[in-house]
């Protein structure tokens, strides 16, 4: 059956309500999706006169058997007359250190190059269910150490937007498969920002749950005091279905949260107020097209009648620094366990202890040393108190002044990055550098709130150039709520968001 | 300031080997990063008191009951098939002794 509308390069976005209604209706089934799918992401990612995105590491070699069970389910669906799962049959992009069993799965690194996932992450159990189709794992920096997708061990991808520039990072991979339409969602992890930026970066929208709405069981760690898994996609709406199909306690998670966690708050006005701590945007470093973009999205927000309230975070200035102590910490304890002994690439070494220094070594790419090393400086003994110490009181400070900026305000606005995408290699060679992009996430990571970025705008002048149909570069704003309040954000984000509305 | 034989140090602390060509750069990085880093040394309370972390008072024990989920042997299989080195049923490792 031939398809109503074509997954395309600058074309118009497939969202999941078209998909799904064509397979209510009877107009077209997952498997004519999927085949039209999987010809345009090959045109796009592999074909040599292609503009070679490289968004996908990998298209699954069974995704025709799997939109065939797909068929078969929302078949049987229609004959007992019941409503098919909401996921039934749509295609997802999944970020290579999701496991689902029997596929391979490397974090993008050397050290986990042919290593075969043992079982389904949570996640991927819960989204088999209802009989989603899984596209193929897509690119990222390596162990999701990055901003830019550039430190992945085995390609680098491209912005679909403008070619020369950076999908974002590290869940590059699946926020350039939707930017090229190449999935209807994807599902990336967020441990310092790595969903929200790389959404901001290709127009897409993307969450970072609260910390443990959504279970990480199957996923492989980098920072587990901040890690969450983050559902992407085109519309707010669709992020807002994909979260709700995946978050839940877990008994194979004992950091997972209930629903009774967290307090229910009641909203301050009937619409939710909104927060501008305008005080963050005199940092340097802020472009003028980002900041522009911020001021004619706080007077949308004021033309729908929402309440703006300036509000003061005061101790904001230590995000950055705090995070970069906590995680590095947490990444050297999680990284012990690539040891080349049970699974992974084995190094041959002159005796047990050469053999891990070995394995290790030739396995890690750079920044995932630069990290252990840092990481294993902070904790070490006589430093501890100075860094690490530190930076776990700048954790509860930061929670409190959010808290204190929620007696006045419901949700807090924020750009999600200081710029739009950056130039392919413009900043691979001065880490500090790439970590400053990191300055408006990291904190929803460090307090556990969620945040989500909604694409706001396009920035225009020199970022208009070699852009895609000519708009300009994507920008995204941040909207941060307290503590299990995602439904906050929805709404909010649905109003922001260029791609919600028609 | 963090020195080369700190970095080997600690890459040896974290069994790694950084090689010649990149000690002095991992030098250089390190350096420039904890430089940043510092600045969380300024962060006192009001009374100008270094204060530790009182913790979100969300941390608590979660038990489950102590149950054999799956018949044994089900991922023996699987989980041996990815080890880089098997005998006998083993995973095999460089002799310790």
């Amino acid at each position: 059956m031939s398809l109503p509308f074509s997954f395309s390069l600058g074309g118009k976005f497939i969202t999941l309500d078209t998909v799904r209604e064509g397979y209510i209706s009877g107009s077209f089934t997952p498997v004519d999706v999927t085949k039209a799918l999987k010809e345009h992401i090959l045109s796009c990612d592999q074909d040599k006169n292609g503009p070679q995105i490289g968004a996908y590491l990998e298209v699954y070699n069974d995704i025709l058997e799997q939109a065939e069970r797909a068929t078969e389910y929302i078949a049987q669906c229609k004959k007992d007359g019941v409503e098919p799962a909401v996921f039934a049959g749509i295609p997802i992009a999944v970020k290579d250190n999701i496991l689902i069993d029997g596929k391979e799965v490397t974090a993008a690194s050397q050290a986990l190059k042919g290593y075969k996932a043992t079982y389904d992450a949570t996640v991927i159990s819960k989204l088999k269910e209802q009989y989603a189709i899984f596209i193929g794992r897509t690119n990222m920096d390596e162990f999701a150490m990055g901003g830019s997708t550039e430190n992945s061990a085995f390609l680098d991808t491209k912005n679909p937007i403008d070619t020369t520039r950076v999908p974002g990072g590290s869940s590059g991979g699946s926020a350039a498969a939707l930017a090229m339409n190449g999935a209807v969602v994807a599902l990336g992890t967020d441990t310092g920002g790595s969903v929200r930026q790389p959404a901001s970066y290709t127009g897409t929208v993307g969450l970072k749950p609260t910390y443990g709405a959504v279970s990480r069981h199957g996923i492989i760690a980098m920072g587990s005091s901040l890690d969450q898994v983050g559902p992407m996609a085109h519309t707010v709406s669709d992020v807002e279905k994909l979260f709700n199909a995946i978050k839940g306690q877990d008994s194979f998670d004992s950091t997972t949260i209930s629903d009774d966690t967290y307090r229910q708050r009641k909203l301050h006005d009937a619409k939710p107020v909104i927060g501008i701590p305008r005080h963050l945007l005199n940092g340097e470093g802020i472009d003028p097209e980002v900041i522009r973009i911020y001021n004619e999205t706080v007077a949308k927000l004021e033309k729908l009648g929402y309440t703006c309230k300036d509000i003061e975070l005061p101790h904001s200035s230590y995000a950055l620094s705090a995070y970069y102590i906590v995680m590095p910490a947490e990444v050297s304890s999680n990284m012990a366990r690539y040891d080349g002994v049970k699974y992974g690439q084995r190094v041959e070494g002159n005796d047990l202890l050469g053999e891990y220094i070995s394995s290790r070594s030739s396995g890690f790419g750079k920044e995932v040393q630069r990290r252990i090393i840092l990481g294993t400086y902070v904790l070490s003994s006589g430093y501890y108190d100075a860094y690490y110490a530190k930076a776990l009181y700048a954790r509860d400070i930061l929670r409190e002044d959010f808290e204190k900026a929620y007696t006045t305000v419901d949700v807090v606005l924020t750009p999600t990055a200081p710029t739009p995408a950056f130039k392919l290699g413009e900043k691979t060679s001065d880490p500090l550098e790439m970590y400053l992009a990191d300055i408006f996430t990291v904190t929803a990571n460090l307090t556990g709130m969620p945040a989500l970025s909604v694409p706001a705008g396009f920035a225009q002048g020199v970022y208009s150039k070699d852009t895609l149909n000519g708009k300009g570069l994507p920008v995204g704003v941040q909207l941060t709520a307290p503590h299990g309040h995602e439904n906050w954000l929805f709404s909010v984000g649905k109003d922001i968001s260029i791609n919600d509305t028609v | 300031m963090i020195t080369v034989k700190d970095i080997q140090n600690l890459a040896q602390l974290s069994r790694l080997k950084v090689e010649e060509s990149m000690l002095g750069i991992f030098t250089a990085e390190i350096g420039t990063i904890l430089g940043y880093v510092e600045q969380i040394q300024h962060l006192m309370n009001k009374d100008g008191i270094q204060k530790i972390s009182k913790g979100t008072g969300l941390v608590k024990n979660v038990m489950r009951n102590d149950e054999v989920r799956n018949p044994a042997g089900t991922y023996t299989k699987k989980i041996m098939d990815v080890a880089p080195d098997t005998e006998a049923g083993f995973i095999a490792v460089k002799k310790i002794l």
